[in-house]
């Protein structure tokens, strides 16, 4: 029989009081967002909504510009995370060949770019402006793509799959196209599980690139409408002055819970795959760095 | 891969090759776009950009911007909110290493998983989503806090608007969001650690702290030491940009406002293209600077013995 030590009962109730400070701001807001907004007012939520109404949902899944945002932020994230594994399998593969030509040249190049950058302001001007990718799809889409560690860590676990098998390709009359789509991304499932998923949360979350490449409203991905939701409205914003006046008729508190709730639904839904897969993945990256 | 031995030339070997060559080609091209002519795009920062003239043609005034700079009246806050928020997230490096002790020293196993999973959960929310949540809790109406104020009859404010919450703020909800994310690592490490060595001290008559600091804490040491390096490499950095700007407002301008923010002001809302970029330019120099030296400590303290 395991003697219970006041080190353990201390030590595993702070943890459950900090565990609760994890979960109980989210579910607040769960709460919040099944609320009536007739009956909530100003009144604070603890473990239970304020009476029960589904109305800030219907309001918000009615309305086809939530929906277009909601569509935005599904297809950039798929896009980039498609274009992430591409660009980042082709430029890893040759980099992993023994013997190839330029391999330190483009290493170098890569490697570069790690420690020195152009900076928000010149990446703007050239995406942005000289690029004339303003108010596309592109930037969400390609800036951020194309990262050296990312390429790194590819090529090394490329590196570490057996020559056998993409000896035996070569000798079945494979190129090297074959060998990378066929042989070698089939067999690095775990590796592109990670990264694809890291990149599918990173553009999902992603508020900042589409605000400063983008104005036309039909563009803007959910978390554009969750700022103005949830963070300009506390401040007198005249741009948005018919948002606001559009959303205080049903009580903007139970529309802002809700919002927030459909914008982590994708991502709690993939939780159990994201922590799979993160743990891994923070320890093969700092492992190979 | 000595330097190459011309065995056949690089033509034939492109020719045999032209695939692997062809399959560089996206990547190059993305490299080039988006990294290599930014780059090249930082020489605005010695121009008067407009827009509409280009790079090739807008004037060329060398130093100007970085002079206007150095006389601004907003150069000794921004650089000092800039250091000082370093400073406060350098003071929450120990927070992810007590969190993986405290982990650790759980018995049940799935006791540890679901306390690990449940930390997991802040980091994977949108900087959105936190400013939301935290401008919800802190809410002067319905806001936890503004229920706790009133226990004690007194008026609740809103720490948004105040500048001296701002750092607090600020420094507060990232370690909320990355105590979770930062103790991995430290895990990864204990869970190295030979079991006989906490045998040996138990026999010897250790309580539970002194396993800690004696067996515990020594093993990951060099651990510590190398993410407090790296950390220090970030003093520089501002901060996070995005949250910021979520944060502040020209209220809490006194302490909320650093170098990136009053570049991202000057050039994105304001359109001072070439000031903002001469101004950032300076920024990454310095980040570039300190990166560098950070990693060559960090390679220079001896870490065959880390991972």
């Amino acid at each position: 029989m395991k003697r219970i030590s006041i080190f353990n009962i201390l030590n595993v109730s702070f943890l459950v009081l900090i565990s609760a400070t994890f979960l109980f701001p989210l579910f607040r807001m769960l709460m919040t967002s099944f609320s009536n907004p007739d009956q909530l007012g100003f009144k604070s939520v603890y473990l239970l909504p304020v009476g029960f109404s589904m109305q800030a949902y219907s309001y918000l899944l009615s309305n086809p510009m939530v929906l277009r945002y909601y569509f935005n932020s599904v297809l950039y994230a798929g896009l980039s995370s498609l274009c992430m594994v591409l660009v980042t399998s082709t430029m890893a593969y040759p980099l992993m060949i023994p013997g190839f030509r330029g391999k330190r040249l483009i290493s170098f190049m890569l490697v570069f770019t790690i420690y020195f950058g152009g900076g928000l302001i010149s990446t703007y001007i050239i995406t942005g402006i000289i690029l004339h990718l303003k108010d596309t799809i592109w930037p969400m889409v390609l800036l951020g793509t194309l990262s050296p560690i990312t390429v790194i860590i590819f090529r090394t676990f490329f590196k570490g799959i057996p020559q056998s098998l993409t000896e035996a390709a070569q000798i079945d009359g494979g190129g090297h196209f074959w060998i990378l789509f066929r042989i070698i991304l089939p067999l690095s499932t775990p590796l592109l599980a990670t990264f694809v998923l890291f990149r599918a949360v990173g553009s999902w979350n992603d508020y900042f690139t589409p605000m400063i490449y983008v104005s036309s409203d039909s563009l803007y991905p959910i978390q554009i409408l969750l700022r103005r939701l949830v963070v300009l409205m506390q401040i007198t914003d005249l741009r948005y002055q018919t948002l606001l006046l559009q959303y205080t008729k049903l009580t903007p508190r139970t529309v802002q819970a809700a919002a927030i709730i459909i914008t982590i639904t994708p991502i709690m839904c993939v939780y159990p795959f994201l922590q799979k897969y993160f743990t891994k993945g923070m320890l093969i990256g700092a492992v190979k760095t | 891969m000595g330097s190459q031995k011309k065995r056949i030339s690089f033509a034939l070997y492109f020719k045999r090759n032209v695939a692997l060559y062809v399959m560089l080609l996206p990547g190059l091209v993305m490299l080039f776009l988006f990294h290599y002519l930014p780059i090249y795009g930082i020489v605005t920062a010695f121009q008067n950009y407009v827009p509409g003239k280009g790079i090739t043609g807008s004037d060329w005034v060398a130093l100007k911007h970085f002079i206007v700079f150095f006389h601004s009246p907003y150069l000794g806050r921004i650089l000092g909110n800039t250091i000082m928020l370093g400073i406060y997230g350098i003071l929450t490096f120990p927070a992810p290493i007590i969190f993986a002790l405290m982990i650790n020293e759980v018995k049940s196993v799935l006791a540890k998983r679901i306390f690990q999973s449940i930390s997991y959960v802040p980091y994977f929310l949108s900087t959105v989503i936190i400013i939301g949540l935290m401008k919800d809790i802190l809410n002067t109406d319905y806001g936890l806090l503004a229920q706790i104020y009133r226990l004690f009859g007194v008026t609740p404010v809103n720490l948004f608007a105040l500048p001296e919450w701002f750092r607090p703020l600020y420094t507060l909800s990232a370690v909320w969001q990355f105590v979770g994310y930062g103790s991995i690592i430290y895990l990864a490490v204990i869970s190295t650690i030979n079991p006989e060595l906490y045998e040996a001290a138990i026999i010897d008559g250790a309580g539970r702290f002194q396993q800690i600091f004696w067996i515990t804490v020594p093993c990951i040491m060099p651990t510590i030491i190398i993410m407090f390096i790296f950390s220090m490499g970030g003093i520089f950095s501002g901060g996070d940009l995005q949250k910021i700007l979520l944060m502040y407002s020209p209220l809490t301008y006194e302490t909320a406002d650093v170098i990136p923010t009053y570049i991202f002001r000057q050039g994105i809302e304001g359109g001072n293209f070439s000031y903002s970029n001469a101004v950032g330019l300076l920024l990454s120099t310095l980040s570039c600077i300190l990166v560098l030296s950070t990693n060559k400590l960090v390679k220079m303290s001896g870490n065959d013995t880390l991972w």
